[in-house]
């Protein structure tokens, strides 16, 4: 393949709306070359609209479309030299592997000879290790080799920009590592463009050099991974990052002895004083602290709180509790050696570098993993 | 294919359907046959006379020229009426208001009686009342009569076949473009295809069955239709229009000689297999080429 790099791709207040739903609202978005970006976000927030856009198979109400140096915004989807692999494969089902994988390069205004087409489809045939099922029907393969026979088709004509609309859903947990794992390196050799859309935030984290999360039609921050994951910008994207949700803490900001201090349920917490809190004082704000964050029985200037275990649940080489403190939950992990039940009392400490705090009302973070953010 | 089935054993299942099958096709089949070997008058079947009923018709000019009024008729209408109706439908596969309201309204002609839409079409065919004389005059194409001149009826009869069956051809062709997935045109869309080679390249291979379905029905109806020469021609002017249907109808039922008309029957049946093994025969052919 080329070792030429993908094209930026760019979207300028890009909308879409149906009736009353909006689908997108005013998008936003810069794609560097030879990014590899997820769009991350629950069902219906305007991922696959975002792409259809991008691919010109939806035409935005308002705002342009940009790849490369050209506005695309008018442009039809046979004219974008972009390729895209779908949630369902959209394999031809009258068409062999091999005439699938020809399609695109048949399909072009300035046609190849026939051998020409022969020898690439061949060529990305074997990269993708179905070589050997070219004579077939796509009915007559299984759902991983017609993903690859999607990649393929979408490989085929070295295109500036891939779109993958949840490619690997339909696959079972095993293969949709192993496929995940071949995907980054296919990127990483060819270097184009590629924007992936997805529920799962796994997926997002490993395969991508940033994340847009979406909710609603809303694009909330688009970031590197460690930092959607250390600095999410308010409470979705804090809770919606992490294998499991955040716990939250409902209270306000109030003054103890001088120090600004969270105060809600059982939990007093001491705020670093350098943050802006005296502007914030009586604001009703969340705190929240990752399942991973709490620790059981560290001793520390962190904060603690004794809770009583609800619920054990058993996940592996870990166990993870439910524990009440009055009217808090905490959700946390624990070693498989360590002896809880359900009944006992626990003694969780919280230690500030996992701690963030939300304003509850309009969901902005003001401190994330201890720090306050910037101005809120 | 293979199925669990393939053997004696799926017989049985096929039995009730067989029975009925026999009962409403072989049997009238059966006596048709038994008719058209005997002489019969006036509904009254008399000596048996081997092929002499065959022999007569198929010597008689006026047969010859009824066949060969059918096949010009069926092919024409076939043709124009395959082509009217996929572009209807490929026109109508929209959900636009639009495309709703007039889907129903080209459905008009095909569910309104037969018999009343022919008569319609003869009113604005004729001379004295009709329609397209008016349009005729405004043009200065003159006076002459639609029905009287040869030529002109049987393109009337042709106009009459398209105008009702059109819409038969749009909603099955319809129906086979609904059940192409949306997300293979998108994908084609996005793999550079213009949309002629989308029609081409996935539209039609997909839509092979339905095709063929739609062309079967639509030859079938045309090669044995009765009623719009009957209604809109009376088969004139000087047999220009009389379709061998017409000639069963007048031979059997005006003439009262079942045996003639019952020999033209089993004739017509057997061109109507031939035709539809035609067809099959193409298709197949294409399928196969399409996959050299
Ligand atoms: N053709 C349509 N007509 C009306 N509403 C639509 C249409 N397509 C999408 N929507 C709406 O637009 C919003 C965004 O849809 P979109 O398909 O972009 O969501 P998504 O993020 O891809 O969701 P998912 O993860 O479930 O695929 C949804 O509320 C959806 O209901
Ligand atoms: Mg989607």
């Amino acid at each position: 393949m080329t070792t030429e790099v993908g094209a930026p791709i760019e979207f300028r207040g890009v909308s879409k709306h149906y009736g009353q739903t909006v689908a997108l609202a005013s998008l936003d978005l810069r794609i560097e070359a030879g990014e590899f970006v997820s769009l991350l976000g629950p069902s219906g927030s305007g991922k696959t609209t975002t792409l259809n856009i991008l691919a010109g198979l939806l035409a935005p109400d308002a705002g342009t479309v940009t790849i490369g140096d050209c506005d695309v915004t008018h442009v039809g989807p046979d004219r974008r030299d972009i390729a895209m692999v779908f949630q369902s494969y959209a394999l031809y089902p009258h068409m062999t592997i091999a005439e699938n994988l020809a399609f695109p390069l048949r399909a072009r205004r300035r046609r190849q000879p026939a051998d020409a087409i022969a020898t690439k489809v061949r060529a990305v045939a074997d990269t993708l290790g179905i070589g050997h099922l070219l004579e077939r029907y796509p009915r007559e393969v299984s759902g991983g080799q017609q993903q690859r026979v999607a990649l393929g088709r979408a490989m085929v004509r070295d295109p500036k920009v891939f779109l993958l609309d949840e490619p690997l859903s339909n696959l079972d947990a095993r293969l949709r590592l192993r496929m995940r794992h071949d995907l980054k390196a296919l990127h990483q050799r060819l270097r184009s463009t590629a924007v992936y859309v997805t529920h799962d935030q796994g997926e997002a984290m490993s395969l991508s050099d940033r994340i847009a999360i979406y909710r609603s039609g809303v694009l909330q921050q688009f970031a590197s991974p460690i930092e959607i994951d250390r600095r999410p910008v308010n409470s979705f994207v804090a809770n919606f990052m992490g294998e499991r949700e955040m716990n939250m803490v409902t209270g306000e900001i109030a003054e103890d002895a001088g120090r600004a201090v969270f105060r809600g349920g059982a939990l007093t917490i001491a705020l670093d004083p350098a943050g802006p809190w005296t502007r914030l004082l009586g604001r009703k704000v969340t705190l929240g602290i990752r399942p991973e964050g709490v620790r059981v029985g560290e001793a520390g200037e962190s904060a603690t709180v004794d809770a009583r275990v609800r619920l054990i649940e058993h996940a592996g080489a870990e166990q993870i509790f439910f524990a009440e403190a009055g009217a808090a939950e905490f959700c946390g992990r624990v070693a498989t050696d360590v002896a809880v039940r359900a009944g006992d009392t626990l003694r969780l400490t919280l230690p500030r570098r996992e701690l963030y705090l939300f304003d509850t009302d309009s969901g902005a973070t003001l401190v994330h993993a201890g720090e306050p953010a910037g101005s809120p | 294919m293979t199925t669990a089935l393939a053997g004696r054993g799926a017989y049985r299942y096929l039995l009730p359907a067989l029975l009925l099958e026999a009962l409403l096709v072989f049997v009238p089949l059966g006596s048709s046959m038994y008719y058209s070997l005997h002489k019969v008058r006036f509904f009254q079947l008399q000596e048996f006379q081997w092929f002499q009923n065959y022999l007569d018709v198929l010597t008689h000019p006026v047969f010859v020229n009824a066949i060969l009024v059918t096949v010009a008729f069926s092919v024409t209408a076939l043709i124009l009426t395959f082509a009217v109706g996929f572009a209807l439908a490929l026109f109508l596969n929209h959900d636009h208001l639009y495309s709703t309201i007039l889907r129903t309204v080209v459905l008009v002609p095909y569910v309104i009686a037969m018999l009343v839409g022919s008569m319609l079409l003869k009113w604005i065919f004729s001379t004295e009342s009709g329609l397209a004389t008016l349009a005729y005059d405004y043009f200065g194409l003159g006076r002459g009569s639609i029905l009287a001149d040869p030529r002109h009826a049987f393109a009337a009869l042709v106009a009459n076949g398209v105008w009702r069956d059109s819409a038969f051809a749009m909603v099955l062709l319809l129906a086979g473009l609904r059940s192409i997935p949306p997300t293979l045109i998108a994908a084609a869309r996005i793999d550079g295809a213009r949309p002629f080679f989308i029609f081409r390249e996935i539209v039609v291979p997909l839509l092979g069955p339905i095709m063929l379905i739609t062309m079967v029905r639509l030859l079938l109806h045309f090669a044995n239709v009765l009623t719009f020469p009957l209604i809109l021609t009376g088969g004139g002017p000087n047999g220009a229009t009389e379709t061998v249907a017409l000639r069963i109808f007048r031979v059997g039922f005006e003439d009262y000689d079942l045996g003639r008309a019952n020999a033209m029957a089993v004739i017509l049946c057997i061109f109507n297999i031939a035709a539809v093994s035609l067809l099959f025969g193409i298709f197949r052919w294409r399928a196969r080429r399409a996959h050299a």
